[in-house]
């Protein structure tokens, strides 16, 4: 009897390991990966730190699938792949023309693949982008999340992660904008180069510039901690420029069923953060420069929107919202439906703060 | 035979002819002879002496109580009495003619000086600290509280031993039940040779198999004290400084006098520091373990390329390279127990620096391991008692085992066996993990804060919520 029941403590004991343990040290942690290609042709990229010269080592596979490629790419490692500290995916501009969640599908079906990722496209292939992270950073993955962070925090990129994606692409009402990157001049670096567009599951193509994207995230409410503008102010023959950084912005949708038209009121409060004219106690100067901002401001919204509606890429939402609230005006096409909206921004810019300087 | 020489004889029989054993003819009042009749070894002969000496005067006197001093009485002679009162240490002269027996109580004193008890050393506050003699010990206390509500009850452990203790409470604050409870278990012990405390904690506990010690044992008087006033029974024993305080919850055993001695601030602060120690001091292990060998998702980016430079060159599965860094902190902390003071020294600077580096560099274990067991191990001493001490050290390996099977998911499982069994556990028939499991939400407060003195109190005891709004001190040390 004794002897039954030693048997399985040993067992219990010696056998641990058999089933879902997965052992640090027989791991590659993948922090970045890259694909491209096609349906039936797909390439990509992994990169990992090696531990003896604690440099990043990218692993290039091809397979007919994503899946597949991974699987591949574990023939070329002596360890495991393993991705559940993941932080960025990138993914080329030609292979996010296609429905972009066959290449996501993977990551959602394991429950070890984390979703609070960065993803981002970037221009032309893949492997450049992968390739200089070697020189740059001692976790490549890591360069691109804090590289999408911190411009996030500028206002540059909408605070979405691989979830918020996934959850967006299957919802008809709204679209995606992933961080677009491209290369330096001289192929040392990545460049944040505004959003990428998307319409339904696929990339239009068009990129939004950093001070579009800027305004597309006000136009969402999404300034984050910094969110700066630069104009040039022109008085008596002399040019100023001035900075403003905004603080917060108040909006109202008004949806007029019957002439489809959406009044879009805006009012954004700024704090001036450079203007070395000064001189902003001065009424006049005052009411001139804020003026003159929301000139700006107004035309650029006006920009904006056209390019959305042109692509028929509604990031911001306006279809979750018109479906909730003016159910009957909504259709089952939602980005046709959008393209043909009028859209009226009407944009109030209010200076509450000058700065420190009187 | 002379009937003199008869007793002499049956009385060396009694004792076994024991060489300490002294048993000897005197004379005595109007040519009658007497037995004087002692062990060598307990009694101060020469203070004998002159006790005999003052009542051979008084006898002279022919004055009727001429036996009775504080020290000497007169009684009936019996055999089997005597023996008991030679065996006590005290000195019998046997008068033949009355059949009386005149006992002297002078024992030889072999005490200690009162010293600090260094197994509990505090900062502040008394330094005195129990000694192996009930009569000082209990000196100690009534000095403390002046007061005849403090009783002492004396009872004898060991048929055979027949060992002195005593037990105590304060009148009007202990709950009944609880000084039933004690006496009733007091009364069922059954012990021949009485020679450890061990064997009366057993006796006294409720689950002497769980690894959670439910007497608190100190050797600080004022600690005893403190939970005399708050309701609690005391038992101490003749052989021993040790103290059991008992009912007790598990959140006694992390009260130091420090905490009340000093101040406010500092003492609810560094209460909170050692609470906390628990937590690392049972799960960093386990923790470790888990994160290595199932989750490591959870590690920061940055850190996980160090750790897994550090883990990747490790021959042994992380159980193992735990417990091979555990048993030698274990047999570190063992040795230097055993070893004199002045070796233990050096035991330190052995394990510390000679195994701590080497091991290292030798790849037997990661660097990681090192800092975690460290980090465990001052964890596991903050603890004031050392009973406590030596528990959380022990539980934490069946964590490691089942962090190594089972990941997360087995510590979690660990953690609800563990508190099940706390919450179950009873001290005296009191909850053990009271405050807690029954919850009092004030009281809980005062777990991880000290409360000023300042208010007016009424004593309340430990484990009954007080009715009265201002009873705020029941947190004693």
């Amino acid at each position: 009897m004794y002897r039954k029941e030693l048997m399985i403590v040993m067992a219990v004991l010696l056998l641990a390991g058999c089933w879902d343990e997965r052992l640090y040290k027989n791991s590659s942690v993948v922090t970045l990966v890259g694909i491209e290609g096609y349906v039936g042709a797909y390439r990509g990229y992994y990169a990992y730190p090696t531990t003896a010269a604690q440099e990043t080592e990218i692993i290039e596979a091809e397979g007919i699938s994503p899946r597949e490629v991974r699987t591949k790419a574990n023939l070329k490692v002596e360890q495991t792949l393993d991705l559940s500290e993941l932080s960025t995916i990138l993914v080329s501009d030609q292979t996010a023309r296609e429905p972009i969640y066959d290449l996501l599908d993977i990551y959602f079906r394991n429950p070890q693949n984390p979703i609070s990722i960065k993803m981002a496209i970037t221009e032309g292939d893949v492997k450049p982008f992968v390739d200089l992270t070697k020189n740059i950073a001692s976790s490549a993955g890591g360069y691109y999340q804090r590289f999408i962070e911190s411009s996030e925090d500028n206002t540059y990129f909408p605070k979405i992660d691989l979830q918020a994606v996934g959850s967006m692409l299957f919802d008809q009402t709204i679209d995606i904008a992933l961080p677009y990157f491209q290369l330096s001049e001289d192929k040392k670096h990545a460049v944040a180069s505004g959003l990428a567009l998307f319409s339904g599951p696929t990339y239009t193509g068009t990129v939004l510039s950093p001070a579009q994207s800027l305004m597309m995230l006000l136009l969402m409410n999404q300034n984050s901690k910094a969110a700066r503008m630069s104009y040039l102010w022109k008085n008596d023959g002399k040019v100023n420029p001035i900075t403003v950084d905004v603080l917060k912005v108040k909006r109202k949708w008004t949806v007029n069923e019957e002439l489809r038209t959406i009044d879009m009121a805006y009012t954004i409060e700024v704090e001036v953060e450079e203007f070395a004219n000064d001189h902003l106690y001065k009424k006049e100067i005052f009411q001139d420069v804020q003026q003159m901002i929301e000139e700006k401001v107004q035309a650029e919204f006006e920009d904006v929107l056209r390019i959305l509606q042109n692509q028929k890429s509604d990031t911001l939402g306006i279809g979750r919202h018109i479906r909730a609230y003016h159910p009957k005006m909504f259709k089952g096409d939602w980005h046709a439906e959008f393209a043909s909206l009028l859209l009226k921004p009407k944009v109030q810019v209010k200076i509450i703060r000058t700065g420190v300087l009187r | 035979m002379d009937r003199v020489e008869y007793m002499m004889k049956s009385l060396q029989k009694a004792f076994y002819h024991s060489s300490d054993l002294t048993v000897r003819q005197v004379d005595w009042h109007e040519g009658n002879t007497a037995i004087l009749c002692f062990y060598a070894s307990l009694v101060d002969a020469k203070e004998v002496q002159k006790v005999l000496d003052t009542i051979y005067a008084r006898l002279d006197t022919a004055k009727p109580f001429w036996s009775e001093t504080l020290i000497t009485t007169l009684e009936k002679f019996s055999l089997p009495q005597a023996i008991e009162r030679v065996c006590q240490g005290e000195t019998i002269v046997i008068l033949p003619d009355t059949g009386k027996m005149l006992t002297l109580t002078i024992v030889n004193e072999v005490r200690r000086n009162l010293e600090e008890p260094n197994n509990e050393s505090i900062l502040r506050g008394s330094h005195e600290g129990l000694i192996e003699r009930v009569d000082t010990n209990l000196a100690l206390i009534r000095r403390r509280v002046n007061n005849p509500a403090l009783v002492v009850k004396s009872f004898t452990i060991g048929r055979q031993t027949k060992t002195k203790a005593y037990y105590l409470y304060m009148e009007g604050v202990i709950k009944p039940e609880t000084l039933q409870e004690m006496e009733k278990r007091i009364e069922t012990l059954h012990i021949d040779y009485f020679y450890s405390t061990g064997q009366l904690s057993d006796a006294l506990e409720d689950s002497v198999l769980s690894p959670f010690p439910q007497l608190l044992s100190t050797e600080h008087p004022d600690r005893v004290v403190a939970n005399l006033v708050e309701g609690k029974v005391v038992v101490m024993t003749d052989i021993s400084p040790t103290a059991f305080i008992g009912p007790v919850t598990f959140f006694s055993f992390y009260q130091t006098p420090d905490d009340y001695n000093g101040r406010v601030v500092v003492g609810s602060f560094y209460k909170i520091v050692r609470l906390l120690s628990f937590i690392t001091a049972v799960f960093l292990p386990a923790f470790y373990i888990a994160i290595i060998s199932f989750h490591f998702e959870v590690l920061p980016l940055e850190l996980s390329n160090q750790v897994k430079n550090d883990i990747n060159d490790i021959p042994y599965r992380p159980l193992i390279e735990a417990l091979i860094l555990e048993i030698i902190m274990e047999l570190i902390r063992e040795s230097s127990i055993r070893l004199p003071q002045s070796v233990g020294q050096t035991i330190g600077i052995v394990g510390g620096l000679v195994i701590g580096d080497a091991i290292v560099s030798a790849g037997l274990v990661s660097n990681l391991m090192v800092i975690v067991v460290a980090l465990t191990a001052i964890s596991s001493y903050v603890v004031p008692s050392v009973e406590l001490n030596s528990t959380i050290r022990m539980i934490r390996f069946p964590f490691m085992v089942l962090a190594s099977l089972f990941g997360f998911l087995g510590i979690v499982v660990g953690v609800v066996i563990l508190l099940i069994h706390l919450i179950n556990l009873t001290s005296l028939k009191q909850p053990y993990f009271s405050p807690i499991i029954p919850f009092q939400p004030k009281a809980v407060i005062k777990i991880f804060l000290r409360w000023p003195f300042f208010k007016p109190t009424v004593q309340v005891t430990s484990f009954q919520s007080p009715k009265d709004e201002q009873a705020k001190n029941e947190d004693t040390p």
